[in-house]
């Protein structure tokens, strides 16, 4: 409460937030191919290939798709604006789900055999990863008795030593918008060719690119926020930084050391490590206060 | 039940060669799979029949880009008989260890091309990575990494130094000990997810659309042909690798336990290499049919061989492994599988296409 | 998965295992036939032994003009040009071909001393 990000500071987030996706993005495939013995493309070969792809023709089954790709991007940079203005956490989980059903929509849009597997598994990554999603939410709102992202700057302790067990759910979520293995199944390019992308092609290509760089800037900021450190604002932006490149260096260790699971293995796992693990923490959370409040 | 159909192929990232399955799916599971093949047909039989029979073993080692020593060596061992000869021992000993080089490398390319099918890139990349140093001992000895022009008609091009012998014994320790780093991998918890009770094949069921190599030995069938002795095998001790499990593990399993039979008979090979000629030269003419069959990485390759007296063969004809394990696999992919398997029960194979359609 | 952890993080601070190609090399090992070349055309006797042996027809030898020629994107680098050459001419060269943009043949012409302007190398 006492502590409130500058409105300049946010303006200038929401802007450099794509470009920290991307950055991060580089650096993934750095690391990546360090871990596998190779060289590795530059740091900035994301950039070039978003570049590249907007300068080539675009050759679109379905004017739908063009509109689906615009919406999938549009909301995403509001639920960053969002995050980076401070906005409700609800507001902006349900502002990605929406983009994802766009993104889905395009997918369905196409009559191709690959795209239409491509946009149900989008839907059963989905059903893997929202629930552990909104639960994470909901137990951050129970912490911090609002959604509102700068709430969680007025508390008296980090969320992450409230509620560290969501976090480790919120993993799941994280392999699965960021593409990794076990859970890389809707795109999965050895069964299905990229799914939901297959029939984009030049600037729109483009624009899922960038919006991979949001979802990544969106899903890391989250996540990160349960590393705030209240009043002490340099200490917060370092905390939650190292914290962000910290998950997504065991994302790509995980990345690394596990092969692609099946859409129901997948459901299972998450089902069964997500969600028990988010009410695990949270009944234990509320028989302390309990405990508390009684002695 | 919205039945849909999905073209996989000709052109899919885990397919490095053309060939078609058409699936027939309700959701993800597949009801129907029709093979297409046909896409790269380079009518190398009927080149045989034009060129001269020295020159056609360069033509049998282009059939296939991963085992060009089981080509040249069936090939050769056709025209052997044709003219009635024998290639010398030390030949014949070499002619086995560029085949089981050959079968090293080969196996370790599937495993990684296993690794990139079910989304493991870097399984991929260390298996490959292992497999280059393969190559570069195939490099040492032959002079070329892919394309080794080792076989000659009566014995091999090239000798073997011992520097060269002590050379490969190294190479062997080295991949022996990578194989051992990399083991492990294979008990890995989504590996197992990916492969077991993943494109089923009984034994009775290979046996029926007859199945050839390490696809029939994953089903329990113990039928290898080098146990019949050809080239050096028969002064060799091993036992055919049979495995009991009937799937796509089974078939990982089978292979992994032949690399290491493999470098056990490059060493006993090493050690028993015998010195002398590498050459029997000939002139005789080429009259008659010959069947030769030789165990290639893959299973069993067939060459028929018929000469009538002239300077040309009259006909050449090549069945490769492949072309014997597709209705193996149509079977397996008409179980029911996930759309998301079919590509690792293609795999499982080892499909080499341009090796089928010459 | 313990197993390919140790191998993730054992190659994070080895060597990288792969080179940028065009500008760092490998040097060729020995013996290697990576492209065949006309290396000591003095001691040609132009006795069309190695373009009635290559396997893919890629050598023409003019015996008229004392000039060889390879169309390098016929030949496959199996040295029996090399090995069928009474003279030692022909050398197997362990660099493979440069990658080239225009079918280009490759013409070696034996330089006669008392000429008075060499033949023109193409």
């Amino acid at each position: 409460m006492n502590f409130q990000p500058s409105i300049l500071f946010s303006i200038l987030l929401s802007i450099a937030a794509p470009f920290i996706g991307m950055l991060i993005l580089g650096f993934d495939r750095k690391i990546t191919a360090r871990m596998q013995n190779r060289v590795g493309p530059p740091i900035l070969q994301p950039f070039y290939d978003v570049v590249k792809l907007f300068g080539k023709s675009e050759l679109m089954v379905k004017k739908a798709q063009i509109l689906f790709a615009l919406m999938f991007v549009g909301t995403l940079l509001l639920s960053t604006v969002l995050l980076c203005f401070g906005g409700d956490l609800l507001v902006i989980f349900f502002l990605i789900s929406t983009g994802m059903i766009f993104y889905t929509l395009g997918a369905y849009s196409v009559k191709s055999g690959f795209s239409f597997i491509g946009g149900n598994r989008e839907l059963y990554q989905m059903l893997a990863y929202e629930p552990i999603f909104m639960l994470t939410v909901f137990s951050v709102g129970l912490i911090t008795k609002s959604f509102r992202v700068d709430q969680i700057f007025g508390l008296e302790v980090p969320l992450v030593a409230i509620i560290p067990l969501p976090l480790v759910s919120m993993m799941i979520v994280f392999l699965i918008k960021m593409q990794k293995s076990p859970f890389d199944i809707s795109t999965a390019h050895t069964e299905i060719i990229s799914g939901p992308m297959i029939e984009y092609s030049g600037g729109y290509l483009a624009l899922l690119k960038i919006a991979h760089w949001y979802e990544i800037f969106l899903v890391i900021g989250i996540m990160s926020l349960f590393f705030v450190v209240p009043g002490n604002p340099v200490l917060t932006v370092v905390s939650m930084a190292a914290a962000g490149l910290a998950i997504y260096f065991v994302s790509i260790i995980i990345d690394n050391v596990t092969a692609r699971v099946h859409w129901n293995t997948m459901l299972r796992l998450s089902a069964a490590i997500g969600i028990t693990l988010i009410v695990v923490n949270v009944a234990i959370v509320y028989i302390v206060a309990y405990i508390a409040g009684g002695a | 039940m919205v039945k849909s159909t999905i073209t996989f192929g000709p052109q899919h990232p885990v397919f490095p060669e053309p060939i078609q399955f058409i699936l027939k799916v309700v959701d993800e599971k597949v009801v129907l799979a029709e093979p297409q093949i046909g896409y790269v047909h380079r009518g190398i039989e009927k080149a045989f029949e034009l060129n001269d029979p020295k020159d056609n073993i360069f033509l049998a080692e282009r059939i296939c880009g991963i085992c060009p020593a089981p080509h040249t060596t069936a090939y050769v061992r056709g025209v052997e008989s044709l003219m009635g000869i024998e290639a010398p021992p030390r030949a014949k000993y070499i002619r086995t260890i560029m085949n089981e080089l050959n079968r090293i490398h080969s196996h370790i390319l599937w495993a990684g091309l296993l690794g990139d099918a079910i989304g493991f890139e870097s399984y991929f990349m260390q298996t490959w990575n292992y497999r280059e140093k393969v190559l570069d001992a195939i490099e040492k000895i032959s002079g070329h990494r892919v394309t080794y022009a080792m076989n000659a008609i009566g014995g091999v091009r090239r000798d073997m130094t011992n520097e060269q012998l002590r050379g490969l014994e190294k190479t062997m320790d080295y991949v022996e000990s990578s194989l051992e780093n990399i083991e492990d991998v294979m008990k890995d918890y989504t590996i197992k997810k990916r492969t077991q009770g993943i494109g089923i094949l009984t034994e009775e069921e290979a046996r029926r659309d007859g199945a050839v190599g390490p696809t029939a030995r994953a089903s329990g069938i113990s039928q290898d042909l080098r146990t019949s002795g050809y080239d050096a095998y028969g002064d060799l001790k091993f036992e055919p690798v049979v495995v009991n499990n009937c799937d796509s593990y089974g078939r990982f399993a089978v292979r992994w336990q032949e690399l290491k039979q493999s470098i056990d008979l490059i060493r006993q090979c090493i050690v028993k290499m015998p010195s002398g000629e590498i050459l029997t030269k000939s002139n005789n003419p080429m009259n008659g049919e010959a069947i030769s069959r030789v165990e290639a990485p893959r299973g069993e390759l067939f060459y028929y061989i018929k000469g009538n007296g002239s300077k040309k063969l009259e006909r050449v004809k090549v069945r490769t492994p492949t072309f014997a394990n597709i209705i193996p696999t149509v079977t397996m992919l008409s179980k029911g599988c996930q759309v998301a398997d079919v590509s690792v029960i293609v795999l499982s194979m080892d499909p080499c296409i341009s090796c089928t359609e010459r | 998965m313990p197993g390919m952890l140790k191998i993730i993080f054992g190659n994070l601070f080895k060597k990288r295992a792969t080179r940028l190609y065009p500008f760092e090399k490998r040097a060729p090992f020995e013996n290697a036939r990576g492209s065949m070349d006309f290396a000591h055309m003095e001691n040609c006797i132009f006795c069309n032994l190695c373009a009635k042996n290559c396997p893919p027809k890629a050598i023409t030898v003019d015996r008229a003009n004392k000039r060889n020629a390879l169309d390098p994107l016929r030949c496959i680098q199996c040295g029996v040009c090399a090995e069928a050459c009474p003279k030692k001419v022909i050398e197997m060269r362990g660099q493979y071909n440069e990658p080239c943009y225009a079918k280009r043949t490759h013409v070696a012409a034996q330089v006669v001393k008392c000429a008075q302007t060499p033949p023109e190398q193409k």
